[in-house]
C-alpha cells in the first residue's frame, strides 16, 4: 500500500524524534561519567602574595627571589619565607582562604591539586615559624587543606585555626572557628573551636585543651650570674613560641625555660611571646 | 497537708538559689586579703612601655620588698598572690623581688603583709 504523503512527514518527524531523544540520553550518559569522576577536571591552583611587610621572599624553582603582591605560587616546591620583623598574608586560590604567615617563617607548598571532583586539595610545609590560617567552610566533601609541621599534620575543613613550629619541631596547634584535625604517629584528634593542643615529635598530638590564646610569660628568676652574664628563668603556655632576638627559643614540654644570655649594657632584655593564632606580647626585661 | 509540703519544697528551692547566688570569694581570698593591701600585690613588679610590659627593675621605683633566698617553695608560695614576683640578685645578694614601689610606705605594707605569712620581708633601697 502506498504512503500518503502526510504518512512520510510523519514517519521522517517520529525518525527524527527518536534520533535526538537518543543523542540526549547520550549526553546525559557522558555527564553521568564525568560526574563519576571518569574525566579530571582541570582547575587552576595557586597561592598569591597579597599583603606583604618587611622581608619577604618567594622560592620557585629553587631561585629565591623578594616577594611581590599579586605575586603567585603554583607548583610544588614553590615557597614563600620571612625574615625577622616581617609577615605575610597569602590567598588560596580566590575564594578558599587566607594564610597569614609571621616572622622568621618557612612554608612551603608539598600538593596543589584538584581532585577529580572538583575538590581543591592544599598541603603546605611549615618546617618553623607561625600560621594562622582562616578558610570559609569547604562545600566540596574532596576539598581539604593540611598544614605538616615536623611534629604532624593538621587538616581542616573551613575554619580559622594557627600553628607555631619550635625550634625542635614541637607544634602547637589552635583552633577558633570549625575543627582541625591533628595527625601523628598514625593517631588523630579533632581539635574543635576553642581548644589546643600540642604535637611532640615521635608522639601521638596531645588530648587538646581548652584554648587560652594567652602570651603571658611568668618569670621565675632574673639574675646577673657574673660580670657578664644574665640568667632567666620562666614559664610560658607550651603551645606559644619564646622569641629572642626574633629567633623561636627552645623550651620544656612544660613550657618552662631557662636561658642563660650576654648581659646588655643597658641591663634591658626584649622578648616577645607568640601564640598559635598569631597574638603576641613584647616584654622588656630590666636586670636588676 | 500536699500545699504545705510544696510550699516547703519551694521554699528550700529559693533558699538554695540565693545561697548559690551570693558573690564567691576567689579562692586566694583568704591567702591574700590583709588590712591596708588595696591593689598593691597586682603586679608589683610590671609596668608598661610602648606596648611592651616591663618587668625587673624600675628608676622611678626605689623602694623594694624583698625576702631574702633563693628558695623555690618560697617564691611558689609568695607567686601564689604576687604572681610576677621573682628571683634575682642585686651587691646585697640573692633575694625574691615580691614588689618595687616608688614609696616605702607601700614597700612596708607589702613587707608586712610577707612577714604575716611566715616570710622574712624586709624593704631595700636601690636607687
Amino acid at each position: 500500500m502506498a504512503l500518503s504523503e502526510t504518512d512520510v512527514v510523519l514517519k521522517k518527524r517520529k525518525t527524527l524524534a527518536l534520533a535526538l531523544l537518543s543523542l540526549v540520553i547520550t549526553l546525559l550518559w557522558a555527564a553521568g561519567l564525568a560526574a563519576q569522576s571518569s574525566f579530571p577536571v582541570r582547575i587552576e591552583r595557586w597561592l598569591e602574595v597579597r599583603q606583604v611587610s618587611g622581608q619577604v621572599f618567594t622560592i620557585r624553582g629553587r631561585q629565591q627571589r623578594t616577594a611581590r603582591i599579586g605575586q603567585r605560587l603554583q607548583s610544588v616546591g614553590d615557597g614563600l619565607r620571612t625574615r625577622r620583623n616581617s609577615e605575610a598574608i597569602l590567598a588560596l586560590d580566590t575564594t578558599v582562604g587566607f594564610i597569614q604567615v609571621s616572622e622568621n617563617t618557612d612554608l612551603e607548598i608539598t600538593e596543589l591539586r584538584a581532585s577529580p571532583r572538583g575538590g581543591r586539595i592544599t598541603e603546605l610545609t611549615v618546617n618553623r615559624g607561625q600560621a594562622r590560617v582562616q578558610t570559609r567552610p569547604f562545600t566540596n566533601p574532596d576539598t581539604r587543606l593540611e598544614l605538616r609541621t615536623p611534629a604532624g599534620i593538621s587538616g581542616v575543613r573551613g575554619t580559622v585555626f594557627g600553628v607555631s613550629i619550635h625550634p625542635d619541631g614541637r607544634t602547637g596547634v589552635a583552633t577558633e572557628e570549625g575543627t582541625v584535625e591533628s595527625s601523628a604517629q598514625g593517631i588523630s584528634v579533632n581539635v574543635e573551636a576553642g581548644f589546643q593542643t600540642l604535637i611532640v615529635p615521635g608522639e601521638a598530638p596531645q588530648p587538646p585543651t581548652p584554648l587560652r590564646d594567652d602570651p603571658s610569660l611568668n618569670i621565675q628568676t632574673l639574675r646577673q650570674l657574673d660580670q657578664s652574664r644574665v640568667e632567666i628563668e620562666g614559664q610560658i603556655d607550651p603551645v606559644n613560641l619564646l622569641i629572642l632576638d626574633n629567633e623561636a627559643q627552645q623550651i620544656e614540654e612544660s613550657g618552662e625555660f631557662r636561658l642563660v644570655l650576654d648581659l646588655p649594657s643597658d641591663r634591658r632584655i626584649f622578648l616577645s611571646v607568640l601564640t598559635p593564632l598569631g597574638r603576641q606580647q613584647a616584654y622588656e626585661l630590666v636586670v636588676p | 497537708m500536699l500545699f504545705r509540703v510544696s510550699l516547703a519544697v519551694q521554699v528550700a528551692v529559693v533558699a538554695a538559689s540565693l545561697v548559690w547566688a551570693l558573690p564567691q570569694p576567689p579562692i586566694w581570698a583568704n591567702e591574700c586579703l590583709y588590712l591596708g593591701l588595696g591593689n598593691l600585690l597586682e603586679s608589683p613588679n610590671t609596668g608598661t612601655t610602648d606596648g611592651a610590659l616591663v618587668i625587673g627593675r624600675f628608676s622611678g621605683r626605689p623602694y623594694v620588698t624583698a625576702v631574702p633566698g633563693t628558695d623555690r617553695t618560697t617564691l611558689d608560695q609568695i607567686k601564689v598572690c604576687i604572681q610576677d614576683a621573682f628571683v634575682t640578685r642585686t651587691a646585697l645578694g640573692e633575694y625574691i623581688q615580691a614588689g618595687a614601689f616608688d614609696n616605702r610606705q607601700d614597700a612596708e605594707t607589702v613587707a608586712q603583709f610577707l612577714r604575716s605569712r611566715g616570710h622574712d620581708a624586709r624593704v631595700l633601697y636601690l636607687p
